[in-house]
């Protein structure tokens, strides 16, 4: 939890996550999601390919393309549902 | 009817709270000296009720005749839908205007405890000032409503188009399914994918993709309920949704697989949205599978083709030492060092089958010739791919390993046959060719002498290194020389 605090610490990084949260069926590439977030796409393809190395979102990767999905990992879920409840 | 009423207040509320009534209440309090100001929902039964504020009004609090007054007057103004003025009990001027467009009433501001009566220019312009207010509530109202549905339904679109993008760029259905696998598992939200082709052959199914996310697992195994579960849903071509499980037919023209979900994350059972979203992800899905098994049988013919092309030119060919297989293998493992793609793999492969295709039509006498070849004979060999090479060149699928034939006699320093090509401008694949090459001719026996010890050529191909090859190549080469896969592939020759 507390390393996922320090993760969300980003405010980018929280905005990223809560999209997640709230559309987790969502897969998406970088300029998808820096436009449903109205972000600058290359802050948010770094803090993607951030959030993927700490596993909070999955990659799903081919030769040309590269898109994210939310985490599958039910405990990081919930870690991550109980931080945003908390947030607000 | 219940809609309407949240409409209402959604309405009333954005009203009271937006910017613009801030603006008007600023301009009454400058006109009016701070009147005590309402946002009222249409009168009921039970009476009115503000939306904004409390009751301010301190007249209110004190005594059901100033509410009773203030009834009064929103049913007058309900009916008349105009500006009403009313004079409370206190004696106070107070405004009422009725939030109307078209039939619709959605409520009222009131503005009481005015010190003077309103003349009917400002009333108007008052009338025309709320109105457009109103209005401009109604639309953002609108688009809000209008982005909070599309915006849902835009975000799945849109990985609907991602997930086509992330399975359309394969051709290789090894990857491909899987592929396929963990994505349907991505967006269902479940734990557990399994999918099954028909087998052309067998006419049967055959799992080829299993991909389970659960904990604690060994190897995925499948079920004999999951086999019954793809036996009934191919048969009857039917999507097959239950609480633990939904089942979609991959459908081509006829059932060309199944694909089955189990196991939602959230434990929850699988609904018909999920049909829906599975019944749309298999079609894309079946549209992948079928090109890449169109592209593989196309391959597979294409390899065919290079085989048949390669024991007939080796039928044809004068040159009594053909390569053995590990020759090809000793090339591309040298190219996997190297990182090379699939599709440049493929064109070395093909290369490598074909290369002797460069000795047809080599007169006899100086393909066999045991001992050193006259300056007239190198000619003829050095001239001779660029001629025999045309057999292979109208196949505009085998161009790039026909480049690679080609140059495979350039040397690293430009001192090679045919064109005297240097460095990278020769092509890698033929770079690669030429290190392969000369390892398995040193490394052959011939009638005329012994074969040279794999360290020996080893050194020899290091001593070579930039200057009649590529030393990155040299280097990749030497690399794979220490796999143990290198060392089986000797062991084979």
């Amino acid at each position: 939890m507390g390393n996922l605090k320090r993760i969300c610490s980003s405010p980018l990084n929280l905005k990223i996550i809560s999209f997640f949260h709230q559309h987790p069926a969502t897969v998406d590439t970088a300029r998808g999601i820096a436009v449903w977030l109205n972000q600058d796409q290359d802050k948010v393809a770094k803090a993607l390919g951030f959030l993927a190395g700490e596993k909070v979102v999955v990659v799903h990767r081919t030769r040309v393309t590269l898109a994210y999905g939310f985490t599958q990992n039910k405990g990081m879920i919930k870690r991550i549902e109980k931080l945003l409840e908390d947030k607000t | 009817m219940k809609k309407d009423k949240e409409y209402e207040q959604q309405l009333l509320k954005k009203l009271a709270e937006g910017p613009d009534l801030k603006k008007v209440r600023q301009l009454f309090n400058q006109l009016f000296e701070q009147p005590i100001f309402w946002v009222a929902a249409p009168v009921n039964k039970d009476g009115i009720f503000s939306l904004s504020n409390n009751p301010e009004c301190p007249l209110v609090k004190k005594g059901k005749g100033f509410l009773k007054c203030l009834n009064t007057v929103l049913r007058r103004a309900s009916k008349t839908r105009s500006v009403e003025q009313f004079t409370c009990q206190a004696g106070y001027q107070g405004l009422c205007f009725p939030l109307a467009r078209g039939d619709a009433l959605y409520g009222f501001l009131v503005f009481c405890h005015l010190r003077q009566k309103t003349s009917q220019q400002a009333l108007r312009l008052l009338k025309v000032l709320n109105s457009t207010i109103l209005e401009k509530a109604q639309k953002e109202l609108e688009l809000s409503k209008l982005y909070q549905t599309i915006r849902p339904r835009a975000i799945a679109l849109s990985t609907v188009h991602t997930v086509h993008r992330l399975i359309s760029s394969s051709l290789n259905l090894d990857e491909l399914l899987p592929r396929i696998a963990r994505l349907t598992l991505q967006v269902l939200r479940a734990k557990r994918c399994l999918i099954s082709l028909v087998d052309k052959k067998s006419n049967r199914l055959l799992n080829k993709a299993l991909v389970d996310l659960s904990k604690n697992k060994a190897r995925p195994r499948l079920s004999p309920e999951a086999k019954r579960i793809e036996k009934k849903v191919i048969r009857s071509s039917n999507i097959l949704l239950k609480k633990s499980y939904l089942s979609v037919p991959l459908i081509d023209e006829e059932p060309i697989g199944v694909i089955t979900v189990s196991r939602k994350m959230s434990g929850k059972a699988f609904d018909n949205f999920d049909r829906e979203i599975l019944s749309a992800l298999s079609e894309q899905a079946v549209g992948a599978i079928k090109n890449a098994q169109l592209y593989t049988e196309q391959e597979n013919m294409l390899l065919g083709t290079v085989k048949s092309l390669s024991s007939l030119l080796k039928a044809k060919s004068a040159y009594p030492y053909t390569h053995t297989p590990a020759f090809v293998k000793i090339a591309l493992g040298t190219a996997k060092e190297l990182g090379l793609s699939e599709d440049a793999l493929r064109d070395l492969r093909f290369a490598a089958m074909l290369h002797d295709a460069e000795k047809i039509g080599i007169p006899e006498e100086i393909l066999k010739k045991p001992t050193q070849l006259s300056g007239k004979e190198l000619k003829v060999i050095k001239e001779h791919p660029q001629k025999s090479i045309k057999i292979l060149s109208p196949l505009q699928l085998l161009k790039p390993a026909v480049a690679i034939i080609l140059h495979h006699h350039e040397k690293f320093d430009g001192s090679g046959y045919p064109d005297g090509l240097k460095g990278e401008k020769i092509p890698l694949g033929a770079r690669i060719l030429a290190v392969a090459d000369a390892f398995e001719a040193m490394t052959s026996r011939r009638p005329y002498r012994k074969s040279t010890p794999t360290t020996e050529a080893i050194k020899e191909l290091k001593r070579q290194s930039g200057a009649q090859f590529d030393p990155q190549v040299i280097n990749a080469f030497l690399k794979f020389a220490k796999k143990q896969s290198f060392k089986k592939l000797l062991r084979g020759k």
